[in-house]
């Protein structure tokens, strides 16, 4: 789990929302020549490939994920956290923060219900860095990934995003695109919240092309979610 | 004795199983109404210049009665859920009636497009659910949506927590609102007395633009 480095650089998720703009229309252009794009959202390199995920290919892309406490709360995790009062958040509570190529959330579980909230290199929703946020409960018999398509790119093409729970022993979660793959680590036991353009506006849909794998890289799923926006 | 027994075992085992299966053959049926793939459409919305409250009271109103599907956009006219039962939380059901945001979403004939702020006349039959969730309507996202003071309020405005949202009907003398909202697979769409206004967990929504 050194890749998640809890607690370390909560700076690097404070940078100014405009400088992220800027880099991800950057990152858009390099990502022209039909690869994957060159830098995360945040603007930073993706570390390499897990040696167990070799089998992925070039065209796979690691995304960022860290685990910091609500005490240590940077500006952009206390807006969010706003975004959902009057809810109280327990100083203690593990959340989960991660940067891909698309998008960067931040995930966090308090009672029965998972809260979390998106940016994009898109326009943000008031007050604060986010386009968006949501809420899914966890004591339903059926799991709601709260997908959401109200989140754009730099492009302003919609973002299709949605929680995805990791299956039994899975370390990875990837989500294919057309030309990359997104590698999502799992952690903390929360819900990953993954990206896609596959989004059907006319449907209020998304559609997610997911596989999952152990920490030897093994794969334990395919699947093809398509998850409607509802509740 | 043993074989004497043994015969009743084995016909109390043969009906048990087959009711077991008719049990799960029963829920099956009820399961796959295929309301949605029966008698809904993909038609284009009408764009609408003039629209009103009451207008939007009327469309609601045809809503009334006609059950719940999360996820879902779509009903008919008959005042009786068509889907009754369907699994929870499941949008893939395909069953008759819109969730909370859904409803809202046709009701306040908005646009499948969060940056458009004009009026479209959803049909009753057509499904769509829209890009917004409670949560989103809560936090005004949407062209046409926009946060609003909890005592101000008026009928066909919007009280909205993060998991759910309902429309005043009517505000009540003692504070409370008759809303009508669709609220759960258990209890479909109808008009209740709340007080969602009073509750620190929603806040005031409007919808912009109405001609009346």
């Amino acid at each position: 789990m050194d890749r998640m480095r809890p607690l370390e650089g909560a700076e690097r998720m404070a940078r100014p929302l405009l400088a992220i703009a800027l880099v991800a229309l950057a990152a858009c252009g390099g990502g022209g020549g039909g690869g994957p794009p060159e830098r995360l959202l945040d603007g930073s390199r993706p570390q390499a490939l897990p040696a167990a995920l070799r089998s992925l290919g070039g065209h796979a892309v690691v995304t960022k994920a860290r685990i910091v406490s609500v005490r240590d709360a940077d500006p952009r995790l206390r807006a969010c956290i706003r975004r959902f009062a009057p809810l109280r958040v327990p100083a203690r509570t593990a959340v989960v923060e991660r940067t891909g190529l698309l998008s960067a959330s931040v995930t966090f579980e308090v009672g029965t219900c998972v809260y979390g909230c998106d940016a994009t290199a898109g326009p943000q929703e008031l007050p604060g860095p986010w386009c968006g946020g949501e809420t899914g409960r966890t004591d339903l018999a059926r799991f709601d990934p709260r997908v959401d398509i109200l989140c754009k790119d730099v492009e302003k093409r919609p973002v299709g995003l949605a929680w995805v729970e990791p299956v039994a022993g899975a370390r990875y979660v990837v989500v294919r695109e057309h030309d990359y793959a997104e590698v999502y680590e799992a952690a903390s036991g929360l819900p990953v919240r993954v990206a896609t353009h596959n989004v059907g506006v006319e449907t209020s849909s998304a559609t997610f092309s997911i596989e999952q794998y152990d920490s030897l890289g093994r794969r334990l799923s395919r699947r093809r979610l398509r998850a409607a926006v509802a509740g | 004795m043993r074989p004497t027994l043994r015969r009743p075992a084995l016909a109390f085992a043969v009906s048990f199983a087959l009711a077991l299966s008719l049990v799960y053959a029963g829920g099956a049926w009820g399961y796959h109404t295929h309301f949605v793939v029966n008698n809904c459409n993909t038609n284009s919305p009408q764009p609408s210049s003039t629209f009103t409250r009451d207008g939007s009271i009327t469309v609601a109103l045809i809503g009334r009665y006609e059950g719940y599907q999360w996820g879902g956009g779509c009903w008919n006219d008959n005042n009786v859920d068509d889907s009754p039962g369907d699994p929870t939380e499941d949008p893939n059901t395909g069953g008759e009636g819109g969730d909370c945001s859904g409803f809202t979403f046709k009701v306040w004939r908005e646009a499948e497009y969060g940056g458009d702020a004009g009026a479209y006349l959803w049909n009753k039959l057509r499904d769509v659910h829209g890009p917004y969730t409670a949560d989103r309507f809560k936090a005004g996202y949407g062209a046409p949506n926009v946060t609003y003071y909890k005592s101000g309020l008026i009928r066909m405005d919007a009280l909205a927590s993060n998991t759910h949202i309902g429309m005043i009907y009517t505000h009540n003398a003692d504070g409370s609102d008759q809303i009508i909202e669709a609220k759960g697979e258990a209890y479909g769409t109808n008009l209740w007395t709340r007080t969602y206004r009073g509750d620190s967990s929603y806040g005031g929504v409007r919808r912009l633009g109405w001609t009346g």
